[in-house]
């Protein structure tokens, strides 16, 4: 904001100390400091005035002195932070000394004054105090009135003095209330101008959000429902897959067993070893899909187990071994056998655990070319622990990180060329969903082993 | 060979061939044939059996419910049910809806024969299946 010199000096004159921090007390002070430049400046052009139509300083002049200096003491004592002093003893002295020089010189003209007390009080003190002061003047007034005072002596200028001080306070007062006014008006605009874009900002922001959240939830909604959809689609196809895929496979490998074993009729030596490759080939296909059919119901979640109490684990190992001889394929290996002979009953799905270790004794026989598979089944503290150790080529650390996952084959595992790669991720699933543990140990070079533990109080069903 | 003999069975599979096999299979018994739920739950509810072999998958009709009606009637009591199924998720549900034996296919013949021979000859084997 542009400043004149007279502005300048007026805001320099009457700012208000830094110690008040309360903005109502700092335009105060500012508004006394005014009042009282305002006064000293117009009872000295008045003095001057006085003094040059009478050729000499008359008495009036001199008694002004006195106020002039106590008003100045009172400006210095508003800007040193007192402001409440300052405004009370402003009032008051102004109050006594109009009263005093009105007394004294019997000149009623100074009456004309008593109003200014009021006026000071009015804006610097509070209304009670003013209220006091009107009364008090009031009565000092109709006190005169019947006192006994010295004839009336009025001077020609007095009139205009009074007018012009009075006028000049008012003008004083007035502009600063307007000033104040305008200022604080165009404050609260500006604040409330601020506070309406922002809200209205707000609002718009709120919405926008409202409705991209609306849009993300239906999105995801719908999202969720196609994947549902998908999902029981698939469910859907699995288990009509598993009937359609097995039935005829069921009936070749049924119908095949059933001539080989010569039900049907006599079959020579070599018809028997055909029907062999045959059955032999269709089990393989057989176990290609199931293995299939696990991963996909394993991915949806929906592979659950059948889970029996009591499983003798020393029966369900016989059946592996007997099962195991022939994975063997005829290589050189020899299978070693190291199982307690009183391994804990469990809870589990018997088929599931014979499943797993014919899996990993199949893996072995199918990387080992000569040396020996060893099976062991022990009981540990609280649980079953089962390993299957080979001399095959081990395993490198790169291998082992992905060998669990489904569809990953080795490179070996690619070289040979059977299974599917879901074996060993299905029998880790099977055996995490007993509650237990499958995990392997290998040096490359130096065979692999592959543990089992299946816990002997196996936990309510895990969700397979 | 079917270790038992004169055995008045029903024989429940929607497949033509694999019935043909489990005829095969209890060649020497009395067999009927019927390849859907509804008409399964027929022949139950008026004739009596000494053996049923049951598939799952039927249809309109499921084998679970052939179960159900099978154990709801009076003659079918105690009657040895056989479960010839692929789907391993309905063995817990089959066996709590009362079904003395589940053989997964594809069977194991000596499974079915090792079952009647533990029922029919010595009914307290106790051959778990």
């Amino acid at each position: 904001m542009k400043q004149n010199i007279i502005t300048k000096t007026w805001n320099y004159l009457t700012a208000p100390n830094a110690s008040i921090t309360d903005i109502e007390q700092r335009r105060q002070s500012k508004l006394l400091a005014s009042l009282i430049v305002a006064l000293l400046g117009t009872t000295i052009i008045a003095g001057i005035l006085l003094s040059a139509q009478a050729g000499y300083v008359p008495p009036t002049v001199l008694f002004l002195l006195p106020g002039q200096l106590v008003s100045l003491l009172m400006f210095i004592l508003n800007r040193s932070g007192r402001y409440r002093a300052s405004a009370w003893i402003f009032v008051a002295v102004n109050f006594l000394l109009i009263y005093a020089r009105a007394v004294t010189s019997g000149d009623i003209t100074w009456l004309l004054f008593a109003q200014m007390p009021i006026l000071f009080s009015a804006i610097l003190l509070s209304r009670r105090v003013t209220v006091g002061l009107f009364l008090t003047s009031l009565a000092i007034l109709i006190g005169l009135r019947f006192a006994n005072l010295p004839s009336v002596t009025i001077s020609a200028l007095a009139p205009i003095i009074v007018l012009g001080i009075l006028g000049s306070l008012v003008l004083v007062f007035v502009s600063h209330r307007t000033n104040l006014e305008v200022e604080r008006r165009a404050e609260l605009q500006a604040a409330n101008t601020l506070l309406e874009e922002s809200s209205a900002k707000l609002a718009a922001l709120n919405d926008q959000l409202e409705h991209r959240v609306a849009e993300r939830t239906k999105e995801l909604e719908e999202a969720r429902d196609r994947a549902e959809r998908a999902d029981q689609i698939k469910s859907q196809f699995l288990a009509s897959m598993s009937h359609e895929l097995r039935t005829p496979l069921n009936a070749i490998l049924n119908f095949t067993e059933m001539i080989s074993l010569e039900m049907v009729g006599p079959v020579s030596e070599p018809q028997k070893d055909l029907l062999g490759k045959s059955l032999g080939s269709a089990r393989h296909l057989l176990s290609l899909i199931n293995d299939v059919l696990d991963v996909s119901k394993m991915q949806s979640g929906m592979l659950s187990l059948f889970l029996e109490d009591n499983i003798d684990l020393n029966k369900e190992v016989d059946a592996v071994i007997v099962t195991a001889e022939s994975l063997l394929n005829g290589k050189p290996i020899t299978l070693a056998l190291d199982i307690d002979a009183d391994l804990p009953r469990i809870r589990g799905d018997s088929r599931r655990i014979r499943q797993i270790l014919l899996n990993l004794i199949s893996n072995a026989a199918k990387f080992t070319e000569e040396g020996t598979i060893t099976l062991s089944a022990k009981q540990r503290s609280g649980e079953a622990l089962f390993a299957v150790i080979d001399t095959g080529p081990g395993i490198t650390l790169d291998e082992q990180k992905t060998i669990f996952e489904p569809f990953v084959q080795t490179e070996s595992g690619i070289k040979h060329s059977g299974g599917t790669g879901l074996g060993l991720s299905i029998s880790k699933h099977l055996a995490e969903a007993h509650g237990g543990k499958l995990w392997l140990e290998s040096q490359p070079g130096d065979g692999a082993a592959f543990y089992v533990s299946l816990p002997i109080g196996a936990p309510e069903p895990v969700k397979a | 060979m079917l270790p038992v003999s004169h055995l008045k069975a029903l024989v429940v599979e929607d497949h033509q061939d694999i019935s043909m096999l489990y005829t095969r299979l209890l060649m020497g018994s009395d067999i009927q044939q019927v390849n859907n739920g509804a008409a399964a739950c027929q022949a139950l509810s008026t004739e009596s059996y000494d053996l049923v072999i049951l598939d799952m998958h039927l249809g309109a009709m499921s084998g679970l419910e052939v179960l159900r009606h099978a154990r709801s009637l009076a003659q079918h009591q105690t009657t040895p049910i056989v479960v010839i199924s692929a789907d391993d998720s309905l063995r817990h549900e089959a066996r709590i809806l009362g079904a003395d034996c589940w053989i997964n296919k594809p069977i194991e013949i000596d499974q079915l024969y090792d079952y009647l021979t533990s029922t029919f000859e010595n009914a307290h084997a106790g051959v778990v299946c």
